[in-house]
């Protein structure tokens, strides 16, 4: 009967508790600049080929993304935005990039310049980004992205 | 979100003091001109600020919480004077906040303004 309660008792009480828990392996991750900053490069390639499919495997299942000109799009509305390849990239690449990593998240923050093709003209852009990104089940993934103009 | 209407309150006021109580040691901010600031350097920007806000607010607000983390997304829009004139600005923005010992501190955020849509 002992035996039946702590059960029940585990059940009704700790189960609920781990499940409100956020997922995650193990204990929190190490210092893991290097693999993040490996996935900000993966984003940029993402961006720059329209490979939605990519990007994909790089977001939360939450995502919210502000772009430079402050609109707003969710997960699936950017997703789609690349997928329709809008924006014509020659060129993309992050710099300056910092991690301030505070175990399961990790926030980067860098500049950006991309060269592109608007209306068949050649326009360059240089911005500033904070990327949120958070450990669930063993993966980094990011749960939000901002970007803005730098302006002179 | 009571947290967000206190930055406000603080940044309209210019109270570096109410704002420091809810910054992290390592906060950085990206400000909608571009420009990034740590902490000290937000706080000072704060002091010497001459523009006068007449109205700062926030609208659709969102809190997605991971863990002791809160992502807080969300529209602002400001009314502020510059010398004789008064001009409105609006914007998103993206603050970060964690919860050490007990307390949230707001440890990131990034403003960006809305531009006007392009005329077709």
């Amino acid at each position: 009967m002992r035996s039946t309660g702590v059960a029940v008792a585990f059940i009704l009480i700790l189960l609920p508790l781990c499940l409100l828990l956020p997922a995650q392996d193990g204990g929190p991750p190490g210092n893991e600049a290097t693999r993040i900053l490996s996935l900000e490069n993966a984003w940029d390639q993402a961006e720059v080929k329209h490979d939605a499919h990519a990007m994909n495997m790089l977001l939360a299942d939450v995502f919210d993304y502000t772009d430079d000109d402050g609109s707003y799009m969710d997960r699936a509305q950017w997703l789609a935005h690349l997928g329709n390849a809008v924006d014509h990239y020659e060129h993309l690449d992050s710099r300056k990039m910092v991690v301030h990593q505070h175990g399961y998240i990790a926030i980067v923050t860098g500049m950006y310049q991309e060269q592109l093709r608007e209306k068949g003209k050649p326009v360059t852009h240089y911005g500033r980004f904070t990327d949120t990104w958070i450990y669930q089940k063993g993966e980094w993934k990011c749960a939000a992205s901002q970007s803005t103009l730098i302006r002179d | 979100m009571s947290l967000e209407s206190a930055w406000n309150q603080a940044e309209v006021q210019h109270d570096t003091r109410a704002m420091g109580m809810l910054l992290g040691e390592m906060f950085t901010y990206t400000d909608s001109d571009g420009s990034v600031m740590n902490k000290a350097e937000w706080l000072s920007l704060m002091r010497k600020e001459t523009d006068t806000f007449e109205q700062l607010g926030n609208s659709k607000i969102e809190v997605n919480l991971y863990g002791n983390v809160a992502l807080v997304t969300g529209r602002y829009r400001e009314r502020v004077k510059m010398k004789k004139t008064s001009i409105v600005r609006s914007g998103r923005f993206i603050d970060v906040w964690i919860e050490l010992r007990g307390e949230w501190k707001c440890i990131g955020g990034q403003a960006t303004l809305i531009l006007p849509s392009p005329a077709k």
